[in-house]
C-alpha cells in the first residue's frame, strides 16, 4: 500500500524524469493527423489550431488569426500565407457544415497545412 | 509533348470559359451538372499545364496527387503551392453536392491565380493567351467567417 506522501513523491519524481513538453505546432500537427485518420470530426479544427498557434508565436496578441495570417503574408511579403490560409478556413466551414469530411479532403487539409506553416517558419531570404 | 499538354490546357480552359458564361447569374443550384463539368475541365487543364511544366524541367508526372503534390512542394513552393488546395476541391466538386456557390467561387478564383502563377513560369512560347483563363479571376470577396 502506498503513502500519500510516496504517491506524492513519486509524480515529483516522475515529473522531473519527464516535465510536460509544451505544445508546438508541430505536436498540434501530430494530433491533428491521428484525428483525421480516425476521421474525427475535430480533425479540421485540430489543424487550424496548429496553424494558429505558429500565428501566436508570431502575433502573440492577435484575436482575429485570419487578419493575422493576411497581416503576416503582406509583412512578409508572402501571399502564399493568406491563400493556404483561406483554403483551411473554407475547407474546415465545408466540414463543419456537412458534419463530415472526405479522405481527399483530410489529406488536402493536412498538406495545405504543412505548406502554411513551412511558410510561416523563419523568414527566409 | 509540353506544347501538346498546353494545347490539351488551353482547348479545356477554353470550353470551360464558354460554359460558364453561358450559366445565367444566380442559378447556381440549377447549374449543378454543368459547374461539375466545368470544374473538371479546370482541373484537367491544371494538370496539363503542371505536367508541361515538369516536362520542360526534364521530370515526368504520373498524374496521381501525391507525385504532383511532391511535385510542387519541391519545386513550385511558395505561393503555387499554397493554393493547391483550390483546384483539387474543384476536382472532388462532382462528388459534393452541398458545396455552396461562394466556396465554388473562391475555389475558382484561386484556381486563376494559380493557373496564372504556372503560366508566368513557362516560356513566352507555351504560355496560355490571357483569354482562355480569365474567366476564372472573378472577384470574390471574402466573407467573415
Amino acid at each position: 500500500m502506498i503513502t500519500t506522501t510516496q504517491l506524492l513523491e513519486k509524480v515529483k519524481r516522475e515529473r522531473q524524469e519527464n516535465p510536460p513538453t509544451m505544445p508546438s505546432a508541430e505536436a498540434l500537427m501530430e494530433k491533428a493527423k491521428k484525428a483525421l485518420r480516425r476521421k474525427q470530426k475535430n480533425g479540421p479544427r485540430l489543424l487550424l489550431e496548429a496553424v494558429n498557434y505558429r500565428i501566436h508565436e508570431l502575433e502573440p496578441d492577435c484575436s482575429d488569426y485570419w487578419a493575422a495570417a493576411q497581416r503576416i503574408a503582406k509583412t512578409r511579403n508572402e501571399i502564399g500565407i493568406e491563400a493556404g490560409y483561406r483554403g483551411l478556413m473554407i475547407m474546415k466551414s465545408a466540414a463543419d457544415r456537412n458534419g463530415f469530411y472526405y479522405k481527399e479532403d483530410a489529406e488536402l487539409l493536412y498538406e495545405t497545412a504543412e505548406i502554411v506553416l513551412h511558410m510561416l517558419g523563419p523568414e527566409r531570404d | 509533348m509540353p506544347q501538346t499538354y498546353i494545347g490539351y490546357a488551353r482547348s479545356r480552359l477554353t470550353e470551360a470559359g464558354a460554359r460558364y458564361q453561358n450559366i445565367p447569374a444566380r442559378e447556381f443550384e440549377a447549374n449543378r451538372g454543368e459547374l461539375a463539368k466545368i470544374a473538371s475541365l479546370t482541373w484537367d487543364a491544371v494538370i496539363d499545364v503542371l505536367s508541361a511544366l515538369a516536362l520542360l524541367g526534364n521530370r515526368t508526372l504520373s498524374g496521381c496527387s501525391t507525385d504532383l503534390v511532391r511535385y510542387m512542394k519541391n519545386e513550385l513552393v511558395g505561393e503555387i503551392s499554397s493554393r493547391w488546395w483550390a483546384p483539387a476541391q474543384l476536382h472532388n466538386f462532382q462528388h459534393k453536392p452541398d458545396h455552396p456557390e461562394h466556396d465554388f467561387r473562391e475555389a475558382c478564383h484561386h484556381t486563376g491565380i494559380l493557373l496564372q502563377l504556372l503560366n508566368a513560369r513557362l516560356p513566352a512560347a507555351f504560355q496560355l493567351p490571357e483569354p482562355s483563363r480569365n474567366w476564372l479571376a472573378l472577384p470574390t470577396p471574402h466573407r467573415g467567417d
